[in-house]
């Protein structure tokens, strides 16, 4: 045989390697799923990264069974914890101001009799953690299943991150920009493994009467929207618990920066955003969180 | 190495590198309630408009109107939601940076 010939079946024969190794790698890899839905008011989208040809069925209304269930220990606790900062019985109050102006009629400013009547009833809204609690639901429902690899939930916003991406690369998650548009953001970040995300601001619903702001998160000692921290726009909560998490980042929200840095603080973190564009971290949460957008920056106390 | 052997090797460098190349870059591509859409087209009473890869909902007969004020999407990521009416529309791209938004 020519010395050219075998060169060239030595040259195929690598070429077929690499073409296999290729297809193979390829074939292998985990494969993104992504489903949209609506569940009790909210938009749902899941998204996953499985092996084998696995399709996703529509998840079941987790939000409702949430919603229909007593909070869970670690939310109960927190009622203590910060001192009745955090209360989810506060159903007759949200009912009374009528921010969601579910019936249609519009929200208005309550007498003061009417506050006070309706903070002396005991009443479970469960808004404050509600949609942790589904995503508490969703991880158990997807995690024993072994050909999913890892994936994101957005429920309404509050994001669950789990398992793994292919070749490890980190979840990146946005946050809205509240003083901005729609679709601005200000900052990413970057997680590895199971993390729960929720934020709790004054800008997502509220009412304007008398040119005063009527914020959607109530102080359960005041029966008004909490103002406790003058200027604080949102409290977004990183956390291992979605239903914890959730409550968390409403009682932060109610307790403000220098209360909330009082709680038995076993959390992942917190940040805290200003109107002015500062922002002040609370926890292990500076790490993981990149600034992008130029009206914010980190203020250290 | 003779020269057809660097023809070859450079000639699998090349299709190796076409490869890698030429992957789908993630085009941005329009979702509709987690349904691919090439043309405008209307889904519970909002009407979608499409144009240039861009994407917008034209109007809704939804009271707040936010999914309208949403304005035109172009970058992966961006999304106008009508709760009301049980629409989202977003646009994606298969190498898109950012998993989800939080907020
Ligand atoms: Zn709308």
């Amino acid at each position: 045989m020519k010395q050219g010939q075998k060169r060239l079946r030595l040259w195929a024969a690598i070429a077929g390697v690499l073409v296999i190794a290729a297809v193979l790698l390829y074939s292998l890899a985990p494969r993104q799923v992504t489903q949209t839905d609506f569940d009790m008011g909210s938009v749902r989208r899941l998204t996953v990264w499985r092996s084998g040809n696995l399709r996703l069925a529509p998840l079941p209304s987790y939000e409702a069974q949430a919603a229909a269930q007593p909070p869970p220990p670690p939310v109960e606790a927190l009622i203590a914890a910060t001192g009745g900062a955090f209360d989810p019985y506060i159903g007759a109050l949200v009912a009374l101001w009528n921010i969601d102006s579910k019936d249609g009629s519009p929200p208005r400013v309550p007498a003061q009799a009417e506050i006070d009547a309706a903070l002396q009833e005991r009443a479970l809204d469960p808004g404050a953690y509600g949609k942790g609690l589904a995503c508490d639901f969703v991880l158990q429902a997807l995690g024993g299943d072994r050909r999913i690899r890892g994936g994101v939930l957005d429920l309404g916003g509050n994001i669950l991150t789990f398992g793994s991406k292919p070749f490890g690369a980190p979840f990146k998650v946005a946050l809205r920009d509240p003083l901005g548009g729609a679709n601005d953001t200000l900052g990413v970040f970057t997680l590895e493994g199971t993390h729960f995300l929720s934020t709790s601001g004054s800008y997502e619903k509220y009412f304007t009467q008398g040119g005063v702001r009527y914020h959607h998160i109530f102080d359960p000692k005041t029966g008004y929207p909490a103002a406790r921290d003058p200027g604080l726009c949102s409290v977004t909560v990183l956390s291992d618990s979605g239903a914890l998490g959730d409550a968390l980042s409403t009682a932060c929200f109610v307790l403000g920066y220098a209360q909330a840095g009082g709680l038995p603080w076993n959390d992942r973190g917190a940040l805290f955003l200003y109107e002015d564009g500062s922002i002040k971290a609370l926890g292990d949460i500076e790490q993981m969180f990149t600034i992008t957008n130029e009206k914010y920056h980190w203020v250290s106390e | 190495m003779k020269r057809g052997d660097i023809c070859i090797a450079l000639l699998l460098l090349a299709v190796a590198a076409a490869v890698l190349l030429l992957r789908p870059q993630g085009k941005p591509v329009v979702y509709v309630n987690g349904q691919r859409i090439t043309a405008s087209t209307e889904i519970n009473g909002v009407v979608i408009e499409l144009q240039n890869g861009k994407a917008r909902v034209q109007s809704s007969p939804c009271r707040d109107q936010i999914c309208v004020h949403a304005g035109w999407l172009e970058r992966p990521g961006d999304v106008a939601v009508c709760l009301p009416q049980r629409v989202s529309v977003e646009i994606r791209s298969g190498k898109s940076a950012i998993d989800a938004v939080a907020y």
